[in-house]
């Protein structure tokens, strides 16, 4: 119920900020030689002309029955051209997750487990560095050493999947790094602090009082009571990461939302926008659930209602 | 037969003293009461004991426990022992189980941890250690989460780790002192009671005189990391040789001391115990001590047959106890 309240909360919010923007579309689309009537004409025929309560429900309406609309530019249906974006930022986003975890919690529980040694602090510190890398200059280093210099693989451009899913996948990789490691060396500090806190958790001591031998005993509370924390800030991550997708696509010229929302902003192809900044908002919502309702899987003291 | 023989227990944190050179003995079946102020290093001693100090803490001395040296053992090597002939209950019932594994499964855990018994074996044994605490519906209550017990309730299953292998040892570090009143003497009851039935010996951490004496056979009295007396339980109540032991006495109203204070006022033992680097030179109970003297710069030993204490001008046995001296205003 929230989360329906949430998204509706949002898409009112984005429609609202986009049309209180100056600057008529229809004009922007004829360029500046349109005659105003040219201009007024166009402006119907979008249904701009309309109060914004009706165009509100129109374009809802529409996303409710998956019926994205058309853009303002071409006058093709979006759904297409989002999807064609989709293919490329769904498997960018879910790549970087992936690398950002595998960095991670190995780093995070072993930067925990030798916290009182000089290898423990030297991986803190490394991690802090990798947090203060912005990823679109990670991004043109890889490009500069991977890609230029040894040619292993596509400093730019995307492989359709329909074409080659080894080629997508391969044009995929750099940009997934870029985009990963920041967040993996952000997720490692909350790994690090996680295992730290089961590692001087009470039950810990009873667990090896009862005779399970350190790393045991670790193993069996400490996966799921870390993880409880850990899960909290992927959620959140999960939004930073669809951002930082958008200066990634940039870097990496891949035809992807990001890129898709940038030239559509360019165009003051609102419809498309409005779209996309839509879905990226029901992603965040929904990936809050599905946290949550992983929390209950999890923690016991989470009861329903609670 | 000696059980567990510790001689000259040192701890150290950062250069200070926990621990003082520690030396007792406790032997098997036998209740054994150690009592003291918070701070006076009991449960670093039973930590140090189950080789689970805290990291940064610097152990010397001799434990040997059923005739083997446990200092100096690997991590590995000291597990196979916990739990399985040594085994603790915790001060703490509220976080020394994990919140988020049923209380069966913690049990099993630690029949597993040392035997190599099937899954359907082990749960019979947990079962069985359940209606033993006193769980009148094991099968049930056995999925219950921590958070679903009351306090008293997972003090018993704490209790029901420590016995799941037998073990010849209980440390329990002030296993009611987070309870309500009236749940108290239900779990000491049991304790007692089951340390009893398996034979096992029991070394019982309080500061609560009364609990340790309803217990315990023998005394041991701790203060500032070092034993400074050490007698049966008979003999610390009525003729108490320590003047610390004494004051501690009267400050336990009800028992041994007769209440002959003004209605109303609480004995007290004036001054504080100091911090870790805080104590004085010699006797660490100078500077709280009315019995002190120029001799006190000293260490004293803790000598004596049988009844040990550690005072150059202790209290003559059978003497009228110190009334009035330590009584706060």
């Amino acid at each position: 119920m929230a989360t329906v309240l949430t998204l509706f909360g949002a898409s009112v919010l984005v429609f609202a900020v986009l049309n209180i923007l100056p600057g008529s579309p229809a004009q922007v689309i004829l360029g500046t030689q349109a005659t105003p009537a040219s201009v007024r004409e166009l402006t119907i025929k979008l249904g701009l002309n309309q109060p914004l309560p009706l165009q509100y429900l129109h374009w809802i309406g529409g996303l409710l029955s998956l019926h994205l609309g058309n853009s303002y530019i071409s006058g093709q249906p979006l759904a297409p051209e989002l999807g064609a974006a989709l293919a490329v930022t769904g498997p960018l986003v879910a790549l970087g997750l992936l690398f950002g975890l595998a960095i991670a919690v190995p780093t995070g529980i072993l930067s925990a487990l030798r916290h009182r040694r000089a290898s423990g602090t030297w991986l803190a510190a490394a991690t802090q560095v990798g947090i203060a890398i912005p990823n679109f200059v990670l991004g043109i280093l890889l490009i500069i050493v991977v890609a230029v210099d040894w040619r292993l693989l596509p400093a730019s451009g995307f492989i359709p999947w329909s074409q080659s899913v080894g080629g997508a996948l391969r044009s995929l990789v750099l940009p997934a790094i870029s985009l990963g490691l920041v967040e993996g060396a952000i997720l490692s500090r909350y790994v690090r602090t996680a295992i730290l806190g089961v590692m001087q958790a009470d039950y810990l001591r009873t667990a090896r009082a009862k005779g399970l031998p350190a790393r045991r005993a670790l193993v069996r509370h400490g996966v799921r009571n870390a993880s409880v924390p850990v899960l909290t800030v992927l959620g959140l991550e999960l939004s930073g990461l669809i951002i930082g997708a958008v200066v990634i696509e940039a870097v990496f010229t891949l035809p992807g939302v990001g890129s898709l929302l940038l030239s559509s902003v360019a165009n003051r192809d609102l419809i498309t926008v409005q779209d996309i900044v839509m879905l990226v908002a029901t992603v965040v919502v929904v990936t809050n659930l599905l946290v949550d309702l992983l929390y209950r899987v999890v923690d016991p003291r989470l009861e329903v209602g609670g | 037969m000696t059980l567990l023989r510790v001689s000259g227990l040192r701890v150290e944190t950062e250069g200070l003293p926990v621990l003082r050179g520690v030396d007792f003995e406790v032997s098997a079946g036998e209740r054994v009461g150690l009592i003291g102020e918070s701070g006076s290093g009991k449960t670093v001693a039973a930590l140090t004991l189950m080789g689970l100090q805290p990291e940064g803490f610097a152990v010397q001395g001799s434990v040997e426990f059923e005739g083997r040296q446990l200092l100096g053992l690997s991590d590995r090597e000291f597990s196979a022992i916990r739990g399985a002939r040594m085994a603790m209950v915790f001060q703490e019932p509220m976080t020394a189980l994990d919140p988020l594994m049923r209380v069966g499964q913690q049990i099993i855990d630690a029949v597993r941890a040392h035997r190599r018994v099937s899954s359907s074996e082990s749960r019979r044994r947990m079962l069985e250690l359940m209606a033993r605490v006193g769980f009148p519906s094991p099968e049930e209550q056995s999925r219950r989460f921590p958070h679903q017990l009351s306090g008293g309730q997972r003090q018993r299953v704490v209790i029901a780790i420590a016995l799941a292998c037998d073990p010849a040892l209980i440390l329990a570090d002030e296993p009611t002192t987070a309870l309500d009143v009236t749940v108290q003497a239900q779990v000491l009851a049991l304790l007692q009671r089951l340390v009893a039935e398996e034979g096992s010996a029991l070394l019982l951490i309080s500061h609560d005189l009364a609990v340790v004496s309803s217990v315990c056979q023998r005394v041991l009295v701790m203060y500032g990391g070092t034993l400074v007396e050490a007698a049966t339980t008979d003999e610390i109540l009525k003729a108490p040789r320590h003047p610390y032991t004494a004051a501690l006495l009267q400050t336990s109203a009800g028992i041994g001391a007769q209440s002959r204070l003004a209605a109303g006022r609480l004995p007290t033992i004036p001054g504080s115990v100091p911090s870790l680097g805080g104590f004085p030179e010699g006797c660490v109970f100078r500077g709280r001590c009315p019995r002190e003297q120029a001799r006190c710069r000293e260490v004293p030993p803790l000598v004596g047959d049988g009844h040990r204490f550690a005072c150059w001008f202790p209290l003559e046995p059978g003497a009228a106890p110190i009334a009035g001296t330590f009584v706060g205003r």
